[in-house]
C-alpha cells in the first residue's frame, strides 16, 4: 500500500490538524492527494467531484461532525475507510462512532496509530470491494443462468440435452410438444429410441465425438401425424474440451415443407402455362385452318352428300381440340377473364342442353333449376364449370349408369348482416363410384386424375376450382366410396342484374370490301374463301408490306381490314398504325391467339374495333365484321328492307347463343327477325308492333325468365287466335307439349335442332298462316263463314234410318257419331263429344275412335256368316258367346262397351280429355231402344200422335273422369212414328244474343217438325238453332235423329208390348197361347208340352213385371215369340226395363227383399235353354211331336 | 300493357282455400286458371271451395278443370265443394251427375 497514491478526504476544520495528519501519513510511506472540507456541503461536493480512498474526519467541527460525515457516506452508499481523528477519545464516543460506521477512532494525541489503521482499513476495504464484486458477479451469473434456462425452456425449437450416450437429461416444453411426451417421461430415454429415426443414432454418435450433425428428419413418433423437422445435434464441451453433453435442437418445418411443395407446384404450373401458351398459339393456327376449311367444304356440298357426316366429324373434332386448348390456356393464364353479371340459370340450362345429346342411355338426368339466379363471373368459364362437373359425374357412373342430379338455387344468409348475403348454390350429384378421403383431398390438384393414362387430363376439376375461386366462390365435395359424390359450388349473387349490353349478332352475310392480312398462307386463304362465300369482296395478303402498298394506292377501296398480330417484318399493330395514317377511322379488327390478345397494350384496343380469337370460323369473322361496321360513327345506311317483302318472325329465346344462331339462319333464309330475350319482352314487342308491320309468326322457347313461353302463347293467342306459333322444346318435356297443344301451338321444334329443321318449321308455320288468314277475324269470321254456307242439311247415315248433321267448328273437331249395324238387325250407335278443340283433342278423338272400333268388334262382332258360306265356324257376338270382360258370360253390350271405353280413356295417354258419350242399341224391328248416357245432353223424344216432346232424362259422368264409369241407362220402347233427336252441347247450348240457351226452345222446334220428313226436320231444327244464335255457333254442332219404322215380324211371329201389370200378364199369355197352339198344332206338340211352355213364359213375365220393372211407373214388358228356322224350336224373349240380373248366379238386385230368382228353376226345367242379356230373357223351347195318346 | 284484375282470387282462411275465378272457364282461360289454381293448392288445406259466382260460361275444358280440382282434392284428402253456380251451369253439373260426388250450391 505504501508508495501508492492515496486520495485522502480530510473532514477537518483545523488546517493544522489536517497537516499533521497528512504528515503522519507521509511518514508512513503514503503519497497523498488530499482535500480538506469542514461542512456537509463541502463534503458532498468533493465526493461528487472525484473518487476517494480514505476519509479522515474530525469528530466535532463547527456546524459539522463525524456523525454528519458518516451520514453523508451512508446516504451515498460509499464504502470507504472512515477514520475519525479527534482530540478527545472517550470510550463512549469511540463506541458511538464505530456504531455509526467509522472504522477506527484515532486520538490526535496519538497519531502513530494512524498509519497502521489506514493500512489495515485500506486492506479491509479492498477485501470488501472484492467481496462485493464477487457477490455482484454471482448475482449476475445467477440471473443469466435463470434467463438462459427460461429461454431454453420456452423457445419454439425443441431442445433436449443428453449425455454423450444420448440419454436425455433435460427437455424443454417444445420437445414435449413435438414428441408428445412430458419431461418426466423423456428423462432417461435415449434420443434415438424416442425419435425413432435411424439418423438420430448417427447424429448422437457424431455429437458425442465432438462433431455437430445437421439434417432434416421425417418423424412419426408414437403414431403421431408425420412431421418434418430440421435437427441439429451439437456437443457441449467442458473446460477440458471433453464432450460432457450434447444438445439436440429440433425445429418443426412441416408447414414450410408443404409451402415449398406448393411453390414448386405453382412454379411447375407457371412453366406449363408458358409452354401451353406457346404450343396453343401455333396449334390454334392449325386448328383455324382445319375448322375454316371444313366449314367451307360443308357450305359447298349438298345436304345429302355422303361425305357430309365426315365433314361434320372433322368440325366436331376440331371444335373439341379448340376446346381442349382453351381449357389448357384457361387454366394456365393469369386473370384476364371477364367478370360480368350473368344469368347462371341460363348458363346451366345451356350446359345441360349441350350435355343431353351425349348422356348415355343408362343415365337419368334430373334437373331442378330456379329461374333468374344471377352471379358475376366469366360466362365462358362458368359454362365450362358446369360441363366439367357434369362430365365428371357422368364418367363416375360408367359403366353401370345411374342418376345425375343438377340443382340450382339461391341461398340467403341473414346472419352476415344487412342486407342479407345471397349466393347461388349449384349442386351436382351423381350415384357413381364415389371417392375416398385421400382422393377427395387431391381432386382439385392440376393433373391429378384417377383415370387410366390417356383418358383424362386432370385439368377439369382444377379449372373448376380456379374459376370458382376467382369468382369469389367456393366449392366443396361430399363423397364416399360406392355412395356417389355431391359437388356444391357457391357463388356470390350478382348485386345488379343487367342484361349484357347489346350483343345482338347481326346477320353474317354482306357485300363489303374486306382486306385480310395474315402471314399464315392457309389462314389467309381460308378466311378469304369463307368471307367470299358470305358475299364479301376479299383481298388477302400474307406479307404486310404488300398489303400496305396496295392500300396506299387505294385507301378508300376497303370497308374493313382484318390484321393478324404476329407477323414478321411488320406486326399487326404497326401495320394498323400505318393504315390509319393513310385513312383515319378505318375499321380494323385484330385476329390473334388468346395469349397474344391478353398481352396487348392499352392503345391497341383503341386502334382495333374488335378482336377475333383463333381458331375462328368464317362466321366468327363475319359476325365481328358486321358488328364493327354497325358501330362505325358514320356507318353506311342500313340495307333497306322492302316493306312486307320478307315474313317477320318474333323470336323469344333467352339464350343469346341460340337466339343468334336462329336469327342468322332465318335471315339468311329470307326472313326478318325481331328478337326478344324473354316472354315479357316478346309480349311488349308484340303489342307495340305497328299495324303496317305485324308479325307473321311467333317462335318461342318455353322456359324463360320473367315470363315463360306458355304464358306468352296464352296472351298472344288471346290477342291473335290465328297467329301461327311454334315452340322450341326438349324432347322429353311431355307435359309442356300437352299444355302447348291445349293453347293452340301449331308446330314444335325439338332441341337440339339443325338449321334445316328450323327453316322447315318456319315454312310450315307460314303455311298455317296462309290457310288461316280468314280465321284472323276469329268468331266474326266464323259467323261470316256460316252465313255464307247453304242451309244446313242433314244426311242419312249409311243406308240406315238415321240422319245426322255435323258442322265442326274447326279442323280439330271433337264431336263424332258412329253407328254399327249388328247381325241381328240392331244398330249400335255412339254419339261422343271430346273436350276441347285443340290438336290434343284431335289426338284424343283418334284414340277414342280406335278404341271404339276395337271394342265394338269384340262386343258385337260385325261379321255375319250367311248360311251356306264356307266359314268353318261362326263367330258369335259376345252377347251370345260371352267375352272375357265380364267373365266369359253373355254380357250386355252397352255397359260392356262403356266400361271398356272408360277404362281405356282413364288409363290412356289422354286421360285429361274426358269424352261425353251416349251409347245406344236400337232394334228397329221391335222398337226396342237401350240407351246409356255419359254426359250427352238430354235427347228429345217426340211420340207420334202426341203434342209433347219429352226429354230423355239420363245423366252420367263423361267417360275417363273416374276409374269406374258412372252412367245412367234406360230402355225405351218406341212405337212406329216416334222420333228421337240427340245432339251434343254445341246444339243445345247455342246462346242467343241475350244469352238464352237454345235448349229451352229445342223441344218445341222438334215437335213442330213432326209432320216433316225426318231429314228435313233435322235440318230445320239445326237451322233454328243457328238462327237462335244469330248465326254464331261457338262449338261443334252434331245432331242425330231417327224415327221408329214399322215393326218387322214374320207372320208367325208374336210381338207384344205390355204394360207392366199383372192383368197385362194374363192378356199377354192369352195371346201367346193362341200363337203357341198354332205352332204346336203344326208340329203336333203334346198338350203337356204346351202347358209347360205357357207356364214358363208366365214365370218370365211375372219376373219381368214384379222384379224387373218393379214399381217403375209407365214401364212396359215386351214379349216376343218366333219359331226357329227349322220350326222345331220356339224362341221366346221377355224384356223388361230394369237393370237386368245375373241369371247364372241368380244374383238378387240391390233390394234384398226381392225374389228376382223366382220362377227361374221352373223356367230352366221347361225350356231347353235360358239366357239373360241385360234385362232380356231368352228362352228356347223344343217342340215335341204329339203321340196322340193323351189328347 | 293494360292492367286488369287478376283472373283468379285465391283466399285462404285457416285450412279452407277459396278459389274464385273472375273470368269464364273456357278454352282461352283454362290453362292459366289451372296453373294458378294448382299453385294455390300446393299448400295443404282441409277444404277447397270453388266459387263460381263470377263465372257466366263454362265449356268442356272448364268442366275438365273443375273435375281436375276435385281429383286433386281426392288425392290430398281435402273436401271439395262448389258455390255460386248459375242455373245454366248447374244444369251441366247435374247432367254430369257431379252432385253425387261433391256439394254444389246454386247462386
Amino acid at each position: 500500500m505504501t508508495g501508492h497514491l492515496l486520495r485522502v478526504l480530510l473532514v477537518e476544520d483545523s488546517e493544522d490538524d489536517a497537516l499533521l495528519t497528512l504528515h503522519e501519513l507521509r511518514k508512513g510511506g503514503f503519497q497523498t492527494e488530499w482535500q480538506r472540507v469542514d461542512t456537509r456541503a463541502g463534503m458532498e461536493r468533493v465526493l461528487e467531484e472525484r473518487p476517494w480512498d480514505l476519509v479522515i474526519c474530525d469528530h466535532v467541527m463547527p456546524g459539522f461532525s463525524s456523525a454528519g460525515a458518516l451520514d453523508v457516506m451512508r446516504r451515498r452508499s460509499l464504502d470507504l475507510p472512515f477514520i475519525i481523528v479527534s482530540g478527545v477519545a472517550p470510550e463512549d464516543l469511540v463506541t458511538a462512532a464505530m456504531r455509526q460506521g467509522a472504522h477506527d477512532f484515532i486520538s490526535k494525541g496519538n497519531l502513530v496509530r494512524l498509519v497502521p489503521a489506514v493500512q489495515r482499513e485500506l486492506k479491509e476495504a479492498a477485501l470488501r470491494q472484492d467481496r462485493k464484486r464477487i457477490e455482484s458477479r454471482l448475482v449476475e451469473s445467477e440471473a443469466r443462468t435463470r434467463l438462459l434456462a427460461a429461454a431454453v425452456e420456452q423457445v419454439d425449437e425443441a431442445i433436449a440435452i443428453a449425455g454423450p450416450d444420448g440419454v436425455i437429461s433435460y427437455a424443454n416444453r417444445s420437445f414435449e410438444a413435438l414428441t408428445g411426451f412430458d419431461a418426466a417421461q423423456v428423462h432417461g430415454c435415449g434420443l434415438d429410441a424416442l425419435l425413432g429415426h435411424p439418423d438420430v443414432a448417427l447424429a448422437v454418435g457424431r455429437a458425442a465425438q465432438g462433431s455437430s450433425w445437421e439434417g432434416r428428419l421425417s418423424l412419426a413418433i408414437d403414431g403421431r401425424k408425420p412431421q418434418e423437422v430440421d435437427a441439429t445435434f451439437s456437443p457441449v464441451r467442458d473446460p477440458g474440451q471433453s464432450v460432457r453433453n450434447l444438445v439436440a435442437v429440433l425445429r418443426d418445418v412441416t408447414k414450410e415443407v408443404e409451402l415449398e411443395r406448393q411453390l414448386r407446384q405453382a412454379q411447375k404450373m407457371d412453366a406449363l402455362g408458358v409452354l401451353a401458351a406457346g404450343i396453343a398459339h401455333d396449334f390454334n393456327n392449325v386448328l383455324t385452318t382445319i375448322l375454316a376449311s371444313a366449314e367451307l367444304i360443308k357450305l359447298r356440298i349438298a345436304a345429302d352428300s355422303p361425305i357430309l357426316p365426315k365433314v361434320e366429324a372433322i368440325l366436331h373434332a376440331g371444335l373439341c381440340a379448340a376446346g381442349l386448348t382453351k381449357q389448357i390456356l384457361g387454366f394456365s393464364r393469369k386473370s384476364d377473364e371477364q367478370r360480368v353479371p350473368l344469368d347462371l340459370t341460363a348458363i346451366v340450362r345451356d350446359g345441360l342442353q349441350t350435355l343431353r345429346s351425349s348422356i348415355p342411355e343408362n343415365i337419368e338426368l334430373r334437373d331442378d333449376l330456379t329461374s333468374g339466379v344471377w352471379v358475376e363471373a366469366d360466362p365462358v368459364l362458368i359454362h365450362q364449370v358446369v360441363l366439367n362437373l357434369a362430365i365428371n359425374a357422368l364418367q363416375a357412373m360408367q359403366p353401370d349408369g345411374g342418376v345425375l342430379q343438377i340443382a340450382l338455387t339461391e341461398e340467403v344468409d341473414e346472419t352476415r348482416g344487412t342486407p342479407a348475403a345471397r349466393s347461388a348454390l349449384l349442386m351436382v350429384r351423381d350415384t357413381g363410384c364415389g371417392m375416398d378421403a385421400q382422393v377427395q383431398e387431391r381432386i382439385f390438384e392440376p393433373f391429378f386424375t384417377t383415370k387410366p393414362a390417356g383418358e383424362g387430363t386432370g385439368l377439369g376439376l382444377a379449372m373448376v376450382h380456379t374459376t370458382v375461386a376467382k369468382a369469389g366462390g367456393r366449392i366443396s365435395v361430399q363423397s364416399a366410396p360406392g355412395q356417389g359424390s355431391t359437388f356444391q359450388v357457391r357463388l356470390p349473387s350478382a348485386t345488379g342484374r343487367e342484361h349484357p349490353g347489346s350483343e345482338l349478332a347481326p346477320e353474317a352475310g354482306g357485300t363489303e370490301s374486306i382486306l385480310f392480312v395474315d402471314d399464315d398462307r392457309m389462314t389467309a386463304a381460308v378466311a378469304r374463301l369463307g368471307l367470299q362465300k358470305l358475299g364479301y369482296q376479299v383481298a388477302s395478303f400474307t406479307r404486310p408490306e404488300e398489303a400496305l402498298a396496295l392500300f396506299r394506292r387505294q385507301p378508300e377501296a376497303y370497308d374493313l381490314v382484318f390484321l393478324d398480330l404476329a407477323m414478321p417484318g411488320m406486326d399487326g399493330l404497326e401495320l394498323a398504325r400505318r393504315l390509319q395514317e393513310l385513312r383515319p377511322g378505318l375499321p380494323m379488327i385484330l385476329v390473334t391467339g388468346r395469349e397474344s390478345a391478353n398481352e396487348l397494350v392499352a392503345n391497341a384496343h383503341a386502334i382495333f374495333m374488335d378482336i377475333v380469337i383463333k381458331p375462328f370460323t368464317a362466321i366468327d369473322l363475319a359476325t365481328a365484321l358486321r358488328k364493327a361496321l354497325l358501330a362505325r360513327p358514320q356507318s353506311a345506311p342500313a340495307r333497306p328492307v322492302p316493306a312486307g317483302a320478307r315474313p317477320l318472325v318474333l323470336l323469344a329465346e333467352d339464350s343469346l347463343t341460340t337466339r343468334s344462331m336462329i336469327r342468322s339462319g332465318l335471315e339468311r333464309a329470307g326472313y326478318d327477325v325481331q328478337e326478344a330475350r324473354d316472354g315479357m319482352e316478346a309480349w311488349e314487342v308484340f303489342t307495340q308492333a305497328p299495324p303496317s308491320r305485324r308479325f307473321d309468326l311467333l317462335l318461342t322457347d318455353v322456359v324463360m325468365p320473367r315470363m315463360d313461353g306458355l304464358e306468352l302463347i296464352q296472351l298472344v293467342r288471346k290477342a291473335d287466335p290465328a297467329l301461327p306459333i311454334g315452340v322450341m322444346t326438349s324432347n322429353d318435356d311431355r307435359e309442356t307439349l300437352k299444355a302447348a297443344l291445349n293453347l293452340g301451338v301449331n308446330e314444335f321444334l325439338s332441341k337440339p335442332f339443325e338449321r334445316a329443321d328450323l327453316i322447315d318449321c318456319v315454312s310450315k308455320l307460314l303455311k298455317v298462316r296462309s290457310t288461316r288468314m280468314d280465321a284472323r277475324r276469329s268468331l266474326e269470321t266464323a259467323r261470316a263463314v256460316r252465313e255464307a254456307q247453304q242451309t244446313m242439311v242433314a244426311a242419312p247415315e249409311q243406308g240406315l234410318p238415321l240422319y245426322t248433321l255435323y258442322e265442326p267448328l274447326s279442323d280439330a273437331g271433337g264431336d263424332l257419331f258412329r253407328c254399327f249395324p249388328c247381325a241381328d238387325g240392331s244398330i249400335l250407335f255412339v254419339l261422343a263429344d271430346v273436350a276441347g278443340h285443340s290438336v290434343l283433342s284431335s289426338y284424343a278423338v283418334a284414340s277414342f275412335l280406335g278404341m271404339l272400333s276395337t271394342y265394338v268388334g269384340e262386343c258385337l262382332n260385325l261379321m255375319v256368316v250367311t248360311p251356306g258360306s264356307d266359314a268353318e265356324e261362326t263367330t258369335l257376338p259376345c252377347s251370345q258367346h260371352g267375352c272375357g270382360w265380364f267373365g266369359h258370360r253373355p254380357c250386355d253390350p252397352l255397359p260392356h262397351l262403356a266400361s271398356k271405353l272408360n277404362h281405356g280413356i282413364h288409363g290412356g295417354p289422354f286421360s285429361e280429355v274426358p269424352v261425353c258419350t251416349l251409347l245406344g242399341l236400337w232394334t228397329p224391328a221391335t222398337g226396342r231402344l237401350k240407351l246409356l248416357n255419359a254426359g250427352i245432353p238430354h235427347g228429345l223424344l217426340c211420340r207420334r200422335g202426341t203434342q209433347d216432346t219429352i226429354p230423355v232424362e239420363l245423366n252420367g259422368t263423361p267417360l275417363g273422369v273416374f276409374p269406374e264409369a258412372d252412367l245412367e241407362g234406360a230402355t225405351l220402347q218406341l212405337e212406329p212414328g216416334d222420333r228421337l233427336l240427340f245432339g251434343t252441347d254445341g246444339f243445345f247450348d247455342v246462346l242467343s244474343p241475350a244469352r238464352h240457351a237454345f235448349q229451352d226452345l229445342a223441344p218445341g222446334h222438334w215437335q213442330r217438325q213432326a209432320p216433316v220428313p225426318l231429314g228435313q226436320a233435322l235440318s230445320a231444327v239445326c237451322q233454328a238453332a243457328r238462327d237462335h244464335g244469330a248465326g254464331l255457333i261457338a262449338d261443334d254442332l252434331l245432331v242425330v235423329g231417327f224415327e221408329q219404322p214399322a215393326f218387322e215380324r214374320s207372320v208367325d211371329e208374336l210381338l207384344l208390348e205390355l204394360p207392366s201389370t199383372s192383368r197385362a200378364i194374363d192378356m199377354g199369355l192369352e195371346r201367346f197361347d193362341q200363337c203357341l197352339q198354332v205352332a204346336c198344332g203344326h208340329w203336333n206338340v203334346k198338350n203337356e208340352r204346351r202347358f209347360d211352355i205357357v207356364l214358363a213364359v208366365r214365370e218370365a213375365l211375372t219376373n219381368a213385371v214384379f222384379h224387373g220393372n218393379g214399381k217403375r211407373p209407365g214401364s212396359t214388358v215386351s214379349l216376343r215369340c218366333r219359331p226357329e228356322a227349322d220350326g222345331r224350336s220356339l224362341v221366346v224373349t221377355v224384356a223388361d226395363e230394369g237393370p237386368g240380373f245375373d241369371l247364372e248366379a241368380l244374383c238378387a238386385p240391390e233390394d234384398p227383399l226381392s225374389e228376382r230368382g223366382r220362377g227361374i228353376p221352373l223356367i230352366r226345367h221347361c225350356a231347353q235353354g235360358v239366357t239373360m242379356t241385360g234385362n232380356t230373357m231368352t228362352m228356347t223351347f223344343q217342340l215335341e211331336e204329339n203321340d196322340h195318346d193323351d189328347q | 300493357m293494360t292492367t286488369s284484375k287478376p283472373p283468379l282470387a285465391a283466399i285462404r282462411k285457416g285450412e279452407v282455400l277459396r278459389l274464385k275465378p273472375q273470368v269464364d272457364l273456357v278454352a282461352s282461360t283454362v290453362e292459366v286458371q289451372r296453373g294458378t289454381m294448382m299453385k294455390a293448392m300446393e299448400t295443404r288445406q282441409s277444404a277447397v271451395v270453388l266459387d263460381l259466382g263470377a263465372v257466366e260460361q263454362i265449356d268442356s275444358l272448364g268442366i275438365t278443370l273443375v273435375l281436375g280440382l276435385f281429383k286433386t282434392c281426392q288425392k290430398t284428402g281435402a273436401s271439395f265443394a262448389i258455390e255460386g253456380v248459375r242455373p245454366d251451369i248447374m244444369r251441366v253439373f247435374r247432367l254430369f251427375n257431379l252432385p253425387k260426388f261433391f256439394s254444389i250450391l246454386e247462386a
